[in-house]
Formats: C-alpha cells, structure tokens, sequence
C-alpha cells in the first residue's frame, strides 16, 4: 500500500489493534504506516506502548528438557496416519516395549500387509485397493478400540 | 549450513523421522507452553495441552499441507482448540496464572514491583473473553501475523483485528484500574 492511500484513522485503527511496535503491523500497511506515523494520535501511541510494555513483563519459565523427551517418548505408541511402517512400528512398541529398528519395522509392516492381502482374498489386479485397507483393522481387529489412533 | 525450515522439518516428520520431530519439538516448545499457560492459567495442564498438540503433529503431519498453511499456523490451531477444550472444563487457579516469580536476584523494590506488574497483567488477560485472550496472546506473545493468528483462530482477518482492538481496550481499563487503586 503506498502512503498516499492510508488514511490517518487506518492508522490509528492499528495501533489499537496491533500496538507500538512497527515489526507487528500487518506486513502489507507497515511501510505506509510507518511513513504516516508523524501525523497519527500520538497520546494513542503512547498509550499501546504502555500495554506493550505490561504485557512484556509476562515472562514465564522455560519447560525442562523433560518434556520434549516424554513426548517423543509417547509418540512411539503412536502411529502416524498413512504410514505403515509407522503403524506397525508402533504396535510392536506398545506389545514388546522397545523401539523397533526402522528396517525391521519395514520387514514387519511388508509381511503384515502380505498377510492382509492374503487373508482378504486379493489378488494382483486388486493391488491399488489393497493399498487402502485398513492396516489398523487388520492388525487390531475391526472390533478393536481405535480412539488412540484418531 | 543453514538451519532446517519447520516446512523442511515436517516433511520429515511426516516420513517418521523422529530426529526432525525433536528439532520441531526443541524449537516451538517454550512458546507452546508459554501459550498454553497464559490460556489455561495452570502450568501442568498447559504442559499437557502442549504434549498432545505435538502427538497430533506426529500422528497427522502426512495431512498437514504446507501450500495451505505454514506450519506455525497449522500448530496454533492445533493447540488453541486443544486448550479452549481445556478451558471449557472446569478448573482454574488464579494465582498459578501469574507464573513463575521473577529472579530473586534483581532488585527487591524493583521486584516487588515487577510481581505486581505481573500478577495485574495475568489477571487482566484472564478475564478477557477467549478469543479475546487467544488473539492478543496469539499476535502479542507467539508473534504470529494477523494473517497467522486467523487461520489459527479459523476467523477473518477482519474479526482478529476486532479482538485486538477490543482486547487491548479492556486490558488498558483493567490496568489503569489497578494503577489507580
């Protein structure tokens, strides 16, 4: 936007919303905002920089190193959505408890599917919806609860 | 070398690289929580807000498209609904809102001061209405544009700048209040 086209109560209008502080106007009105800065409300100016400096002085304490392991900790019991070897992988830590090395995780998730595609019926010409099954229920049954897995 | 974007990350992610998820997770994790408590009032269930945000990244990065939305955007509506959820349940402890206390080492008046300063703000920002609260810590404390902040909000442009404004109009009643009293 070229300063000529902002309006002093546009302005005014971002300051209200945004703040003092430039860096967090929106980055399309910033450089005309800024060029228009002399002519704005000054006492509104002042006043957002007062609530910038309140709100600053919120300051919290950094979480431990603890909490990003425990979630990686945790997201191995998780499969991820559209990956197989990671739906296997997971089963695996959640029946034996330890991380599965990757390619083992493959070996097991290419049988699973092998064993799927088997028990279904399929053959080669059905490979693409073979593809689509659902390896949860195959491997957790269709009766199984899958809550943990949405 | 330069360090990996979050879009770089997460394309890893998505593929079970669980060295990328923790870089994600090392990178975004302060702010998270930072959010979370400021939202939830109580560090523990910020905490756990946070935790299962990013096991939803983990368990959903294949859906995350980033031609749609960067990845920022994608979290914070992740964990805004998570901890608006949170909220909707009873429980709140006004005085954990405040957060840790200052570092004793600075001066006492100045930080008998601060704490006060401190505990006004957290109070003034708690009883904003939520979408209020979101979008000022949103766009104040997270950084996030207003471009940001309104996909994480799912609203208009528009409608943040609103909150902002609204936002920003209670707090400066609140804490002229407290100057004054």
């Amino acid at each position: 936007m070229a300063p000529a086209d902002m309006s002093v109560e546009r302005l005014n209008q971002i300051i209200a919303a945004y703040g003092s502080e430039p860096w967090r106007w929106p980055e399309a009105e910033r450089e005309a905002a800024q060029v228009l800065l002399s002519r704005g409300d000054a006492a509104l100016l002042r006043e957002a920089a007062a609530i910038d400096a309140a709100l600053d002085t919120w300051q919290l304490a950094e979480p431990g190193a603890d909490l990003a392991a425990r979630i990686v900790e945790r997201s191995r019991d998780l499969p991820q959505a559209g990956n197989t070897r990671s739906a296997v992988s997971s089963f695996l830590h959640r029946l034996f408890g330890t991380p599965l090395a990757p390619q083992l995780a493959g070996l097991a998730a290419a049988l699973v599917i092998g064993f799927g595609i088997g028990i279904a019926g399929l053959g080669p010409s059905t490979e693409a919806q073979a593809q689509d099954l659902d390896l949860d229920t195959l491997i957790l049954g269709p009766s199984a609860d899958l809550e943990w897995l949405s | 070398m330069p360090e990996p974007s979050d879009e770089d990350l997460m394309a890893r992610v998505a593929q079970g690289d669980r060295m990328a998820y923790r870089a994600l997770i090392d990178r975004h994790l302060g702010r998270a929580v930072g959010f979370a408590q400021r939202m939830l009032g109580n560090r523990a269930e910020a905490e756990d807000a946070v935790q299962d945000a990013f096991l939803r990244v983990w368990q959903h990065g294949s859906r995350w498209d980033g031609a749609k939305a960067g990845f920022r955007t994608w979290f914070y509506r992740i964990l805004t609904n998570l901890v608006i959820d949170r909220k909707r349940k009873p429980r709140t402890d006004p005085l954990e809102a405040a957060g840790d206390p200052p570092d004793p080492a600075l001066d006492p008046e100045a930080t008998l001061g601060l704490n006060r300063t401190t505990e006004a703000v957290a109070g003034a920002v708690a009883e904003l209405p939520e979408r209020q609260r979101a979008a000022i810590l949103l766009c104040h404390f997270q950084g996030l544009t207003n471009i940001e902040a309104a996909a994480s909000l799912s609203l208009s442009v528009g409608a943040v700048e609103s909150l902002l404004v609204r936002a920003r109009r209670a707090l400066k009643e609140r804490l002229a209040a407290f100057q004054g009293g």
